[in-house]
């Protein structure tokens, strides 16, 4: 059995014993902009006398320096032939779905304007309100989630049911609509895929019915919007028409519109 | 007391270094090796004599020592850095031969170049050939190290060859298509991609990496060799609008090319109208139908004008921040005769012979 | 101090004092360090160390996945493999790209409303560079540019993630043309297009707000992003059924626009102490205040979150506790830091490919190893410092468990399938008295076996100038008596920084898993059945083991165990063999149970297990045993319940309560681990190996501390 023992009398008073380099600082710095912020001097990095116009000049020197480091990134980000090689599909998605959303944007309010809308109306600061903070363990096989649908977290507004319909006429200034609202189709649904039976006048149903009624989505009401075309000449009065969804036999209900005297 | 001087002088700064003696020492090894590479060659006629011809010219090796130095400097053994410096040197000098076709000068070093002692086909073929035969002792000097270091030297070099690529495009295009209002950051940005990437900062890259097998980033020495390339070209720049020939090129030889200098953008932006006119017709003229003494008239306006002395600040300061990059490059690093080689870079650009 | 190279004591072999004593003896410090390394028992790795038992098979503590993110720890290795290649050692462990081989591909499981499982495949792109590589130049690490990276990955995640094989797409091929129309056909054909492509435009258009904005973003542009987040919260509650296949997408939407708006309310984005600012909440508990329901707070992806950094109190299922700082920061680094793949699996055991390579290494820098050491006590003065004197370490002392054989330094690898491993027991033909050590059963790694040789002081001055501790957390109040008596941070540290113990297994089949049902590609899966949530295939490691008759394949899991109402005390030597015990139970009782769900063919028609299945390599006449129950015998697994083994987890607000390397209190010590204010507070590789990079900075001035990659770090 060894032992070594400790020996006698305190070394640590030896003013010689080595001691730690003071580090450069003491913990991480994490502001958003970093430690590796833009690397150009404040001050000029010369201890001559420079004239205004040559520092100046110096500045424009790391402005092209790193502009050349930026593109320089993004190149050889497009050069690498490595296997790891970031797919372009991201992009490409955006791509065609501004596209697609180009469609929409000519019938109704763009998501610009949303954006608009919703800076005008945000700009008091809301605190973060307490939704209760209590979350339950996560679920174990044996108890199965109870129903799956989702504890609705925002206020309650309109009946997620019924969906809010706002008609536009072409051709017939004065007509109004009598139909707010239609009941929202149970799957998602495509403007596309839903239909108005041609609008038949109520006094007349084997008279010239009313074709022309187009669907459209409405994303600054989250409802759809309905373009009836009234040709030159239509007579006056009521007209109704069934709303169908592609798929569901069950209509979503009526669209009456009123051609007024 | 002198831009170079203050510089050297500043607190802090590494000892002195003796340049002249240590690129002689970097020039000789490299050289060394080169010819081991050149002669290791089964012998071809017409080539071989057109290979050995510009290395043979002499030259100071600046490329292949800024190359040793930071391999070294980073922990890495001469032998390699030798090969990793022997590969700079031979395809520096091949591109030579087609800058010198591109450029159609007649003369490098003292001695006509290549394609007027031999036409154009064969130097043309010799200059690819070099750029070949590059690739043994890089290939050698990378065989240790690696993948990653492997990688990271292709990297950087299909960096520097689009530069470089793009930066000759940049200038023939002001010169075929006239581009005469250019700014200091139009130079800026073609000292960079001519002369500063394959200049200084390929160089040090190959030597950080070779000499810290792959492990420093060599994104760190971008700015150092920037600022550091930038200065170097306007000094090269000064001197030949100077009374003194050097490199046995012909006096005034840029003005009569029309060359972008910084002091000629300088003396056009601070000159009369009438006299921008006249700046820019001359400009517009084809090389043979500039006058000598359009070119004195010239010459003499820019002095005038003072773009002379700007010229000289701007590299002075060009050279400040290239000493301020050192350190941040460059100052975690243990001290040694070559990182003392790196920092002397900053102010041996003006006392150059 | 003159040229006499300094002399450091290094206690514990784990990932974060090798990282620390990697940079002590660069190259470039020209031999400044003088550097011993005491570890208990026979071999390097602390919870990283693995070993080989019957047939040459690996033993793990557990599962060790490197994620892509984990760039000072590749780097370090990469330099390893590259400094032994320079050396002419290369042939021994072979290029780090052999080593490490990237993974896209995770399963996920979320427990359907029916009781049973729904399975998700999860597939991260591939993206740029390696891990390691130095980081693009102008890249930062800030919150704005990892929102604006959210809302891009969850538009890849559009294309990639599948439900149950099929999906919204062809799931990613080659040729990129295919995809793109077929997705977005179907797309439409979903009838959502008005949604999705709205949703889409809008996530494009925050993106850019968020990437272009400088740093005096105004108010009012943050205020519009959380305006748009409210808008879409709702259409992904309002519109989509809840019984809809696709409806974990908008989990993860829920949850990425629960964070936004989080970090956008409490005012993160632009506070200095970045993420830390919400380190005192409770990761999920924060997202509920800010929007996430309920449904999708169960999600897989933040379940995987929690098992991967198990973080439950007490290793209790039922409390999650992880902080909402880390929890974050974690999580962003993960998805968005990780270079090449998204994880990268190891080619052995970890022992085998970390520690083997970095002690050759080290070896060959001229660093000492002292095994069978076991740090019993940190010494300090008997006297408290006066005037401007900094406290300091005077000495350490050792349990010596074993001495050498001729006094020569104890060799601790061993070859299987010709590369260097470390062994799952002493090589005790080494040891002086190996016989009588070995008969009688001495466990040099269980803290309940505290059988000694000897005992041994180190004293400042005589023995070490700088003393470097880093044995596990739950170690620290045994062998730091001294310090925790007059530093109360000490205490508060021991107390709040909370471990869990782990439980792991580990068996090795005759057939592959597709064969027993399993649709790949992805093998390694998360969120999966208590206890053992986590589990992976791991076929790749069988060719390094040395079976006579191979198996087909080999599949580990792993869980948290949870703790005993009352901790075991130290005389209790029965303690590791009963949790062992119930750990052979919870996993035979799994085979029987869960497993069930996703390897069907592993069951006979009765719905019985398989037990032939099993590997167990034939016995001593070459022949397999019955197959039966008992054949599980022939597997593995282990309780991990030494404290030092313990996997350290990040409860709310404890960040204050960890020290750094950095901090100064002892001018002549520092501590590395995951347990440490390493700016990264997750029991986790890369945690660890940033910690001994502060370690060494700390002794020696460097790395410069922007050199420690995403140090620097919201």
């Amino acid at each position: 059995m060894t032992t070594r023992k400790g020996s006698a009398g305190d070394p640590g008073q030896d003013p010689e014993r080595a001691k730690r380099p003071d580090p450069d600082r003491d913990g991480p710095n994490r502001t958003s902009t970093g430690a590796a912020a833009s690397k150009r001097p404040d001050e000029l990095p010369v201890d001559l006398e420079v004239s205004e116009a040559v520092a100046h000049v110096v500045k424009l020197g790391y402005d092209v320096i790193a502009e050349n480091i930026q593109q320089g990134r993004e190149a050889a980000a497009r050069f690498r032939h490595g296997k790891y090689r970031l797919r372009e599909t991201p992009h490409e998605i955006e791509v065609a779905a501004q596209r697609l959303l180009s469609l929409a944007r000519e019938l109704s309010t763009t998501t610009f304007d949303v954006c608009d809308r919703l800076l005008r109306e945000l700009a008091a600061q809301k605190p973060p309100p307490d939704r209760g903070k209590s979350v339950p363990a996560f679920y174990d096989q044996k108890s199965a989630a109870p129903s799956a649908k989702p504890a609705n977290s925002a206020p309650a507004a309109a009946d997620p049911s019924i969906m809010k319909v706002t008609v536009l006429f072409e051709g017939a200034p004065k007509a109004k609509a009598h139909t707010a609202s239609l009941t929202r189709p149970r799957k998602p649904a495509a403007p596309a895929d839903i239909t108005a039976q041609p609008l038949a006048a109520a006094s007349d149903p084997g008279g010239k019915p009313i074709a022309s009624v187009m669907f459209a989505a409405d994303m600054s009401f989250d409802g759809i919007v309905a373009r009836v075309s009234v040709p030159k000449g239509q007579a006056k009065g009521f007209y109704s028409g069934l709303v169908h969804v592609k798929g569901d036999p069950i209509p979503l209900g009526v669209l009456t519109i009123e051609l007024p005297e | 007391m002198t831009a170079a001087a203050a510089l050297a002088e500043k607190p802090g700064a590494p000892p002195r270094c003796d340049m002249a003696g240590a690129m002689a020492a970097y020039g000789d090894a490299t050289r060394a090796e080169l010819e081991a590479y050149l002669n290791a060659q089964p012998r071809a006629p017409f080539l071989d004599d057109l290979l050995a011809d510009y290395p043979s010219r002499g030259g100071k090796m600046l490329r292949p020592s800024i190359c040793i130095a930071n391999a070294r400097a980073f922990g890495g053994e001469l032998e390699t850095a030798v090969r990793c410096a022997a590969a700079i040197e031979i395809l520096h000098n091949g591109l030579l031969i087609h800058d010198d076709i591109q450029d159609g000068s007649e003369m490098r070093r003292g001695r006509p170049t290549l394609h007027a002692l031999h036409g154009a086909p064969l130097a043309i073929n010799a200059g690819d050939a070099m750029m070949f035969t590059a690739l043994r002792p890089l290939i050698d000097a990378l065989r240790p190290l690696g993948g990653d270091a492997a990688e990271q030297v292709l990297d950087v070099s299909m960096t520097m060859a689009r530069e470089t690529a793009e930066g000759q495009a940049l200038e023939l295009g002001w010169r075929d298509r006239n581009i005469v209002a250019l700014t200091e950051a139009d130079y800026f940005r073609m000292a960079l991609k001519k002369t500063a990437w394959m200049g200084m900062i390929w160089p040090a890259q190959l030597g950080l990496i070779v000499g810290s097998r792959g492990r420093a980033d060599p994104q760190s020495v971008v700015r150092f060799g920037y600022f550091l390339g930038v200065a170097f070209q306007i000094e090269d720049d000064l001197r030949n609008l100077c009374v003194d020939p050097y490199y046995g090129k012909e006096m005034n030889g840029d003005l009569f090319e029309a060359k972008r200098t910084l002091m000629l953008i300088h003396a056009r932006q601070a000159c009369s109208d009438a006299e921008r006119a006249r700046v820019d017709a001359f400009l517009s003229l084809p090389r043979a139908e500039r006058s000598p003494d359009e070119v004195l008239w010239l010459a003499a306006m820019m002095l005038r004008l003072g773009s002379i002395d700007h010229g000289r600040a701007v590299a002075a300061a060009m050279a400040g921040a290239a000493a301020h990059e050192f350190t941040l490059a460059y100052g975690g690093l243990p001290p040694s005769p070559d990182r003392s080689f790196i920092a002397g870079l900053s102010t041996w650009i003006f006392t150059r012979p | 101090m003159g040229g006499r190279p300094l002399k450091v004591a290094v206690v514990g072999g784990g990932c974060a004092t090798i990282a620390a004593v990697w940079e002590l003896t660069r190259p470039e410090h020209g031999g400044r360090f003088d550097i011993t390394v005491f570890q208990e028992g026979w071999r390097l790795g602390g919870k990283g160390a693995s070993g080989r038992g019957v047939n040459g098979r690996i033993e793990e503590h557990g599962l060790h996945i490197w994620l892509g993110f984990y760039d000072n720890a590749f780097r370090m290795m990469r330099e390893c493999h590259a400094e032994l290649a320079a050396q002419g050692a290369g042939g021994l462990f072979g290029d780090w790209r052999d080593a490490w081989t990237p993974e896209n591909d995770v399963a996920l499981f979320s427990v359907s409303e029916h009781g049973g499982f729904q399975r998700w495949d999860a597939h991260m792109p591939p993206r740029p560079g390696l891990p390691g590589d130095p980081l693009p130049a102008g890249e930062v690490f800030s919150l704005p540019y990892y929102m604006a990276k959210a809302f891009d990955l969850f538009r890849a995640l559009l294309l990639d993630t599948t439900v149950d094989g099929r999906g919204l797409g062809p799931r990613s091929a080659a040729d990129g043309s295919g995809d793109l129309t077929g997705a977005v056909a179907y797309l439409a054909r979903l009838g959502a297009f008005a949604s999705v492509t709205a949703l889409a435009e809008g996530l494009g258009v925050l993106a850019t707000i968020l990437r272009t904005a400088s740093g005096a973003l105004e108010t009012s542009v943050l205020d519009a992003a959380e305006g748009i987040c409210e808008q879409l919260r709702l259409w992904v509650e309002d519109r989509w059924l809840a019984d809809d296949e696709h409806r974990f997408l908008w989990e993860v939407a829920d949850l990425t626009l629960a964070t936004m708006v989080g970090l956008i309310r409490h005012g993160v984005v632009f506070d200095p102490r970045g993420l830390d600012a919400i380190d005192d909440y409770e990761c999920r508990e924060w997202l509920r205040m800010n929007g996430a329901s309920i449904r999708a707070l169960q999600s897989p992806f933040l379940r995987g979150l929690y098992d991967l950094s198990m973080g439950y109190e007490d290793g209790d299922l039922e409390k999650p506790r992880l902080s909402a700082g880390q929890g974050l920061r974690g999580t962003l680094r993960t998805f968005f830091g990780y270079r090449g793949a998204f994880m990268w699996r190891m080619r052995a055991g970890m022992g085998d490919v970390v520690f083997a390579p970095l002690y050759e290494a080290l070896r060959r820098r001229g660093v000492r190893f002292e095994f069978f050491h076991r740090l019993t006590n940190v010494g300090l003065p008997s006297a408290l410092p006066t005037g401007g004197q900094r406290d300091y370490v005077r000495s350490l002392t050792f349990d010596v468990q074993a001495r050498i054989r001729g006094g020569k330094a104890y060799s601790p690898l061993t070859s299987v399938a010709g590369r260097p491993c470390w062994p799952s027991g002493p090589d005790f033909a080494q040891l002086e008295e190996g016989e009588r050590l070995s008969a009688e059963g001495w466990n040099f790694e269980s803290h309940w076996d505290r059988r000694r040789d000897g005992e041994t002081t180190l004293e400042v001055g005589r023995d070490f100038d700088f003393a470097l501790l880093g044995v596990g957390l739950g170690a620290v109040p045994h062998v730091c008596r001294e310090i925790l008596a007059r530093d109360a941070r000490w205490r508060r540290m021991t107390q709040d920084v909370k471990t869990v113990a782990s439980q792991a297994f580990q068996v090795w089949l005759t057939e592959d898993l597709e064969s027993l049902g399993w649709q790949g590609p992805a093998y390694i899966t998360g969120a999966f059945a208590k206890p053992f949530d986590t589990w992976c295939d791991m076929p790749h490691v069988v060719p390094e083991e040395d079976w006579a008759r191979r198996p087909k394949t080999s599949v580990y899991f792993c869980a948290v165990l949870p703790d005993p109402p009352e901790p075991p005390s130290d005389d209790d030597a029965a303690y590791p063999a009963r949790r062992a015990e119930e750990v052979r139970r919870h996993a035979e009782a799994f085979l029987q149970g869960p497993v069930r769900q996703v390897w069907p063919k592993a069951f006979h028609e009765d719905g019985a297990f398989r037990w032939d299945i099993l590997a167990d390599g034939g016995g001593a006449d070459g022949r397999s045993s019955e197959a039966g129950p008992e054949r599980f015998a022939t597997q593995y697994w282990r309780a991990n319940v030494n404290p030092s083994d313990r996997y350290i987890i990040h409860t709310p607000g404890s960040y204050r309560s960890r020290i750094s390397p950095l901090d100064m209190t002892y001018d002549n010590f520092t501590i590395a681990g995951d347990w440490t204010d390493s700016g990264f507070h997750s029991g986790c590789v890369e945690g660890a190996v940033m910690s001994g990079l502060l370690a060494a900075h700390a002794l020696s001035g460097s790395p410069q501390l922007e050199d420690i990659i995403a140090y620097d770090h919201p």
